[in-house]
């Protein structure tokens, strides 16, 4: 009994120590790091992704910046990295 | 989960781009929306239910109406509901009712299944959940079911359904204010992609497909 008392309580100072997850800035945008994909900070200051790249129908579209933000666009569009 | 035409289309439609060598599709007729309507429910194993004659939708129906959330008759005649494998309409498909002609039958089919894959991509009911109980969830599903009204409208009508106007409907959807600016930054963001031919779901995918396919025919 009071050995998982301590273990949980153990567990539960450990956790509380782990640095949380900075909020972004709502309706901000970025480009994945790991995926082809375009991703946006919902109101709640959680990354959402918006758009798969790599799952659009047909092949040949990234992850961009646009003049409106991140997005997926075809690979070499003109309106990238404005 | 649930979907209803906005109050004027016209509203909503905030651009028609006429290209002159665009291909010109037909408008859906009876036959083309009751053959689509089955197409997709078999590929997805779905099934369609009259809403009106539906116990479990009264019921939700006056729960939302009690809550003052919305009207119970407005709901049960205005809005589509997909629970789980279930679409719930107040129309059968290829039968124009109210606010529902054929074109807002044809993208609902779509608007719907996209729920019905948001639904499968997560366990158990974890998709119902956040729907019902977290705001900002609810106006991402949306948000991406709306994209499929948008995606419909683009391919096949070259009309650009405005960002704003869609998002604004979530105010139905006990979104807040901040959901909604949300949404409308994502679907515009969004629009920017299917104008350069963007699909951006599979059920959207598999309705053009299939449209494409028999007005090919």
């Amino acid at each position: 009994m009071w050995r998982s008392l301590l273990v949980a309580a153990a567990g539960l100072l450990l956790a509380s120590g782990c640095p949380t997850t900075e909020p972004c800035a709502p309706n901000s945008t970025r480009c994945a790091a790991t995926a082809n994909a375009a991703e946006f900070c919902s109101a709640d200051g959680e990354w959402l992704t918006l758009m798969d790249c790599d799952d659009l129908g047909t092949p040949g579209w990234a992850c961009c910046r646009t003049a409106d933000g991140c997005t997926c666009m075809p690979v070499g569009a003109e309106e990238c990295n404005r | 989960m649930t979907y209803r035409p906005p109050e004027s289309p016209l509203k909503v439609i905030r651009h028609v781009q006429v290209m002159p060598f665009m291909q010109r599709w037909p408008d859906p007729s009876p036959d083309d929306v009751r053959e689509l309507w089955k197409a997709m429910t078999a590929k997805y194993n779905t099934h369609v239910i009259d809403k009106n004659n539906s116990a479990e939708m009264k019921l939700v129906a006056d729960v939302l109406d009690r809550l003052k959330i919305v009207d119970k008759e407005k709901f049960l005649r205005e809005y589509v509901t997909t629970v789980g494998d279930g679409i719930y309409t107040p129309f059968t498909p290829g039968i124009v009712v109210g606010p529902w002609d054929l074109w807002q039958q044809t993208m609902v089919v779509g608007h719907e299944h996209r729920h019905v894959e948001q639904d499968r991509a997560k366990e158990g009911l974890i998709f119902e959940l956040e729907y019902a109980t977290n705001a900002t969830k609810r106006a991402f599903y949306e948000m991406e079911a709306y994209r499929v009204n948008m995606t419909l409208a683009w391919y096949f009508r070259r009309e650009e359904l405005s960002p704003v106007s869609l998002a604004a409907m979530l105010s139905d959807y006990g979104c807040s204010l901040a959901d909604v600016e949300m949404v409308a930054k994502m679907l515009k963001l969004s629009l920017v992609s299917i104008k350069k031919g963007a699909i951006p779901s599979p059920a959207c995918q598999f309705e053009i497909d299939w449209l494409k396919a028999r007005w090919a025919a």
